[in-house]
């Protein structure tokens, strides 16, 4: 990460070297060839408006993809985040339904997937097992709640006219709101990751827990912080989610957790703890997305849809870390002072 | 030479052994010989070559020039494998166990044991060679549950359950206490008897003069021609032969070393708080019978703080860091506050903590020098603000790191590629960043080699010329009587003994240190028969 901005300050190097030092590179490699095999058999996928598509799919993920990189690097993960994202959305509606202000509902619904999430943390402090542990069991809990609330029914007659659906569900500068949030937020938390004290405590409870707790790091108050903020990302998501669809469904998010997930670990961060990356995140969830059409585009039939979904993956990570250990001799002379 | 047993009565020999790491020489035709029934030391500075020549005698690695001889005819070993069933032994210094394995399990993946043994007699037989390391646990214990002293005997009786021809020890007592040493000495010189070769390596040197019957001494990747008798009398001439001549000096400093010259002589920068308060503590109750009615320990000299295991010192250093509680008492910090009530409490007052567990809870082995050397400064202390300047932590830590004289490329280097004895240093660039005004030491020298060791003794007296309460406590008791102008001794948690002045010899810490015991076995007996 450094070496590349030492050497953009320098003002020696050329932009594609910049991208192939970025340690991103591989991946957004991948990205790019994807998006070729699909753009010249199919020039419509390169559309404005496919573009437009692939890209709001991938801020609703995206989002709660930039917090689990918080909590991979760790080494947590949270199970639940697509149960929280499902109650976010289920809450808000309902909440609307009853004739709350919708602007109010959204803050009630995001605060409560807050909550929610810290609860997570708390718990598995509290009981001292691993997030994931306790997530296994709020992964259902969350959603039976949300399925209880709603009856297990999609919840419609969402007042479209609201500034909340108009604003929320809509383009800014051609580009959805959601979009603009994904960026907004994960540009803030990559500062924070990189660039703070928060960021640091983080990565250095994930390189060593027990070196961190001997200097005096306050873990638990760390754990459930973070999972306060997983759970605050699901909600947000779940609004944005809810204010394009004017809609809820008690099936929605289901098996997000893992495609975020995926979309982490694909991205770079490492299960080891100790580093992560945004933009890897960001590249990962786009790359999924970007998989979900291009099936449609190749016309695979439903049944054939996981199974490519998951050769692609496979083949993305082949691509990138095959470069990666190209690239290694480089990087270590690179940090030579 | 003519004087030399034939080639054939050697158990294992080494000729001409070679050995480079891409452009460095690591080994420059090392000759080694090891007869049966012979205890080699092999000794020689962080460096010099030692762990790349027992890698090879072990198989770990193949030299690129020379030869191995075992029992007179060549062999070409290309695996720890297939060295361990030639009867080569390794204990190695990075404790090479399965924490979540039983004891039991641990003893028994070696391989080599006859597999035709009855569960019963195979746990009879590791039974018997844990006890004669003076080690009673049970075998299904899993080997997490150890203390590392008692880890590193696991390792031992594994390595001789093995039955050897040739066992080689690597740091072997570098957890061990002073009594856990005595009798791991006694089972070499047993295991000697029985016609074994030992290779012996520590950085305790006396230790090494009194089990060897020969050394090879090893600097700079050859072997010192000298013959060298292992005899107390010279050590000051086996030091200077592993150092060099310039080491007598107290100076040795790497050719790439990245210090400038006009540095070498100043003093280790050390930032005391202004803050110079004494240490109080008054009435104190706590674990493992700890016990201490009133207690005043000045700035400004070392002290050292000395006991066998369960002797009140690590419950007494575990109180003062905020990770055990007191039941009673009083105490009062330097800094002026009050006993802490956690570990980020004692931090914020000014107290400072040098593990001896250094990998697992020292350092971020993965991150920068900078990363850990910053850690307590801008994590725990939030001396730094929110945002963190990475130019700025950068030139804190090279500042820091160059006062310690600690060698490396630079401070974005990870820690996990450092010798020991540059790891150690980050470990006390991290708390010196912590401006602390009570500095708690345990073994703060395990597993340094003794130019760098010598260093850190500096850095210590250092801190507490600064006006540091320092309190230090080591497993190597004649550091101790070097480093402290004062030794308190706890025997049984109470403060037992006082030595100081002309009373303050090895001789008298550890006939003091182990007073009374005798006592506390059969009172331990007695609680036990209730």
């Amino acid at each position: 990460m450094t070496s590349h901005i030492d050497q953009a300050l320098r003002g020696k190097i050329t932009l594609t070297r910049r991208l192939g030092s970025l340690d991103e590179g591989g991946l957004l490699l991948a990205v790019v060839c994807l998006g070729l095999l699909i753009g010249i058999p199919h020039p419509e996928f390169l559309d404005a408006r496919s573009i437009v598509t692939v890209l709001r799919q991938t801020a609703f993920a995206g989002i709660i993809a930039f917090g689990m990189v918080y909590l991979i690097s760790m080494i947590e993960i949270d199970l639940s985040v697509g149960s929280i994202y499902c109650w976010a959305a289920t809450v808000v509606a309902l909440l609307i339904n009853n004739g709350l202000d919708p602007w109010l509902a959204a803050v009630a619904g995001v605060l409560s997937a807050g909550v929610l999430g810290a609860f997570n943390g708390a718990l598995a402090s509290v009981l001292d097992v691993p997030i994931i542990i306790v997530s296994l069991g709020t992964l259902s809990a969350i959603r039976g709640a949300a399925l209880i609330l709603s009856g297990g029914r999609a919840i419609t007659g969402m007042p479209r006219q609201h500034a909340l659906f108009v604003w929320f569900g809509s383009d800014w500068l051609g580009i959805p709101v959601p979009v603009w949030f994904l960026a907004g937020v994960g540009l803030v938390l990559h500062v924070v990751f990189r660039h703070t004290r928060f960021g640091a405590v983080v990565r250095a409870i994930g390189s060593n827990i027990d070196a961190a707790k001997f200097i005096g790091v306050r873990v638990t108050r760390y754990r459930i912080f973070v999972t306060a903020i997983v759970g605050l990302l699901c909600g947000i998501s779940g609004v944005l989610t809810l204010a394009f669809f004017k809609a809820s469904d008690p099936s929605l998010g289901a098996g997000l957790e893992l495609q975020v997930v995926a979309a982490v670990v694909i991205g770079g961060t490492s299960l080891a703890g100790g580093t992560g990356t945004l933009l890897g995140a960001f590249l990962g969830v786009l790359l999924i997305s970007m998989i979900g059409s291009g099936l449609v585009f190749y016309g695979v039939s439903g049944n054939w849809a996981q199974f490519v979904t998951g050769l692609v993956i496979v083949a993305a990570i082949a691509l990138d870390r095959t470069i990666k250990r190209r690239k290694a001799p480089a990087g270590r002379a690179s940090e030579l002072p | 030479m003519s004087n030399e047993p034939s080639m054939t009565s050697f158990r294992l020999a080494g000729r001409g052994i070679t050995k480079r790491f891409g452009s460095q020489t690591a080994l420059e035709h090392v000759d080694f010989e090891l007869a049966a029934g012979e205890v080699k030391g092999l000794l020689g500075a962080n460096g010099a070559g030692k762990s790349t020549l027992l890698k090879i005698l072990a198989g770990a690695i193949m030299p690129d020039e020379g030869h191995l001889l075992l029992n007179g005819k060549p062999v070409r070993m290309n695996s720890m494998w297939d060295a361990n069933s030639r009867g080569i032994a390794l204990v190695s210094q990075e404790l090479s166990l399965f924490p979540s394995l039983s004891v039991r399990e641990n003893l028994e993946i070696a391989g080599c044991n006859d597999r035709r043994m009855s569960r019963a007699d195979r746990d009879n037989a590791a039974r018997s060679a844990l006890s004669e390391l003076g080690l009673t646990v049970s075998l299904s214990l899993p080997l997490g549950r150890l203390s590392l002293g008692d880890r590193q005997l696991v390792e031992i009786a594994r390595a001789l359950l093995q039955e050897p021809q040739v066992l080689i020890l690597d740091e072997p007592t570098s957890a061990l206490h002073e009594a856990e040493k005595r009798r791991l000495l006694e089972v070499i010189k047993g295991v000697r008897a029985r016609g074994v070769g030992v290779i012996y390596v520590s950085h305790f040197l006396e230790e090494v003069l009194e089990v060897a019957d020969a050394l090879v001494v090893l600097r700079d990747g050859k072997r010192v021609p000298a013959d060298f008798k292992p005899s107390k009398e010279r050590l000051p001439e086996l030091v200077s032969a592993m150092l060099g001549e310039s080491a007598v000096s107290g100076e040795r400093m790497a050719p790439d070393g990245c210090l400038d010259p006009g540095r070498r002589e100043a003093p280790p920068a050390v930032r005391g708080r202004a803050k110079t308060g004494s240490l109080v503590i008054a009435g104190l109750k706590g674990p493992a019978h700890l016990s201490i009615p009133s207690w005043t320990i000045e700035p400004g000299k070392v002290i050292g703080v000395a006991g066998l295991m369960g002797s009140g010192v690590e419950e007494l250093f575990g109180i003062l860091f905020g990770r055990l509680r007191a039941s009673q008492g009083t105490i009062e910090l330097p800094s002026g506050r009050y006993a802490p009530r956690s570990i980020n409490q004692a931090v914020q007052s000014g107290v400072a903590y040098v593990p001896a567990d250094r990998k697992r809870i020292g350092l971020m082995i993965e991150q920068s020098i900078a990363e850990n050397v910053s850690a307590v400064r801008s994590l725990v202390q939030q001396a730094d603000g929110f945002f963190l300047s990475e130019s700025r932590s950068d030139s804190l830590a090279h500042d820091r790191c160059a006062a310690l004289r600690l060698q490396s490329r630079s401070v974005r280097q990870k820690v996990g590629a450092l010798s020991g004895g540059n790891q150690q240093k980050v470990v006390f660039a991290k708390w010196l960043e912590a401006k602390p005004s009570l500095v708690l030491l345990d073994d703060p020298t395990r597993g340094v080699d003794i130019g760098a060791k010598r260093e850190m003794h500096g850095i210590i007296r250092g801190l507490a010329e600064q006006g540091c309460v320092v309190l230090m406590h080591s497993s190597d008791p004649l550091e101790l009587v070097n480093v402290c102008s004062r030794i308190h001794v706890f025997v049984n948690g109470m403060l037992h003994s006082r030595l100081d002045g002309d009373g303050l010899t090895e001789h008298a810490l550890v006939s003091a240190m182990n007073r009374r015991s005798l006592k506390r076995e059969y009172s331990e007996l007695e609680a036990q028969a209730v």
